[in-house]
């Protein structure tokens, strides 16, 4: 460690003290920062120590279920229903915090007998915590958790891509909020589409397509 | 799997150390527990590895080595049972995707696991907004039979320095970071929890952080 003795910047967001602006600039600090990276790397395996101390506890064995049942749709088996009930619930408990966040936002539909299931991917910006994304079919909703981290006057554009293979504009990505992006009817979401994301003046691209550096790109699943 | 179960006691460190410490308390780890830790590690890391190949036996293997560990870690943060489950399910969603994108060399798989559960947690309660506010002693059930034994085994040397450091810092810096890690609270809330003005909090973190940095970076 040879960097800035006083500098704890990196310490601070591996314990997760930071809060608001300062989190976000040192989340930018992540992206643009390969030293910078590495210290934040290296306080959190340190860090690490401290998990031996937390009491174990054995989830529900319907959780388990859930959560075994992952991949069943990668062999191309029918997934157990309560698989994606349970994903219906996540989403229900994402949606809800906006529906409180926002009101002008269209409030989920109740729980549905048989819901769609849903699509997931997880993006992997470099040097940035990974990012989840679930599309609901049912209210073509797109949630991602998190957002990239931008330098200011830019945006996170979040494009979708399909066999076309034409990047469609898909909204853009705030660290607030979490706001669920509705997808619009044209843009065709289905497994195999890729979810990219790219870095592009504040407002979004200019164009119909990405102007920026694409830092992710995954293709959706069901999971 | 080679693993014994064990119940690794809270560490209840006094603030000074007047004498040097062993190695092994400075590990904080008891003597008696590495002798099969290489291959309690090994047989995590097969089963990460493998389950970035999407092999769902080792993802099996993998969620029942580390889940009521996890669990933990998310309900701790989370203190909700329900929203705890629903982070835990997203967990295994992104293990299950990105197992293949962790590398052996450059951390401990419990470690890389744990960061991502610890991750979760505190974004979801912080999308949340406020969350509620259950007596933490509460939240907890021990696990029964399955309780694991990922302890001492779980992370490599380096990572075992933390404890021996920590037990160096004053009682309130020591008290301080140790709050803000489990329960994945922002400085304003922690000045909050401790009756201190924000300020206060910040230096005495940042304090601690500093000594922490220059004990870690001691070579042994």
């Amino acid at each position: 460690m040879t960097s800035d003795e006083t500098d704890l910047t990196a310490a601070e967001l591996a314990l997760g003290v930071l809060d608001g602006d300062e989190r976000t600039a040192a989340m930018g600090r992540v992206l643009d920062d390969p030293a910078f990276a590495s210290n934040v790397a290296w306080w959190r395996r340190h860090l690490a120590a401290l998990y031996i101390e937390v009491e174990p506890v054995a989830p529900s064995a319907d959780l388990e279920r859930r959560i075994l049942a992952f991949g069943d749709n990668d062999n191309h088996r029918t997934a157990p229903w309560r698989a994606i009930a349970g994903l219906a619930g996540l989403a229900a408990a994402i949606l809800l915090t906006v529906v409180v966040t926002r009101p002008d936002m269209p409030a989920v539909a109740p729980r549905a007998a048989k819901p769609a299931p849903l699509l997931f991917a997880v993006l992997t910006p470099e040097r940035a915590a990974p990012i989840t994304a679930f599309f609901d079919p049912a209210s073509r909703t797109l949630k991602l958790r998190d957002a990239p981290s931008v330098k200011n006057g830019q945006d996170a554009q979040l494009w979708a891509i399909g066999g076309d293979g034409v990047p469609h504009a898909a909204g853009l990505l705030r660290h607030e909020g979490g706001a669920p992006l509705k997808i619009a009817p044209q843009v065709t979401v289905v497994p195999g589409t890729t979810l990219a994301i790219s870095i592009e003046p504040l407002g979004g691209s200019p164009k119909s397509t990405p102007t920026g550096p694409v830092v992710a790109a995954v293709k959706l699943a069901e999971i | 799997m080679r693993m014994t179960l064990r119940t690794i006691k809270p560490r209840t460190a006094s603030p000074f150390r007047p004498t040097p410490l062993r190695a092994d308390e400075r590990f904080g780890i008891p003597s008696t527990v590495t002798m099969n830790q290489p291959d309690a590690r090994q047989e995590l890391i097969k089963a990460l590895i493998a389950t970035g190949r999407e092999d769902r036996a080792a993802f099996r293997q993998l969620y029942a080595l580390t889940s009521a560990k996890l669990f933990g870690i998310c309900l701790r943060i989370c203190r909700e049972r329900q929203a705890a489950e629903d982070v835990l399910q997203e967990v295994y969603a992104i293990i299950w995707r990105r197992a293949g994108a962790y590398e052996p060399g450059q951390t401990s798989p419990f470690a890389w696991l744990a960061t991502i559960a610890r991750n979760r947690a505190i974004d979801y309660h912080r999308a949340l907004g406020r969350r509620p506010t259950a007596p933490l002693d509460n939240v907890a059930e021990p696990a029964a039979s399955e309780r694991l034994a990922l302890e001492g085994m779980l992370l490599d040397e380096e990572e075992r320095k933390l404890h021996g450091c920590m037990d160096r810092l004053s009682e309130t810096q020591r008290d301080a970071i140790r709050t803000a890690f489990f329960e994945g609270i922002t400085y304003a809330e922690l000045a909050d929890v401790r009756g201190v003005p924000t300020s206060t909090m910040k230096s005495r973190i940042r304090r601690g952080l500093e000594r922490l940095k220059e004990c870690l970076d001691d070579d042994i």
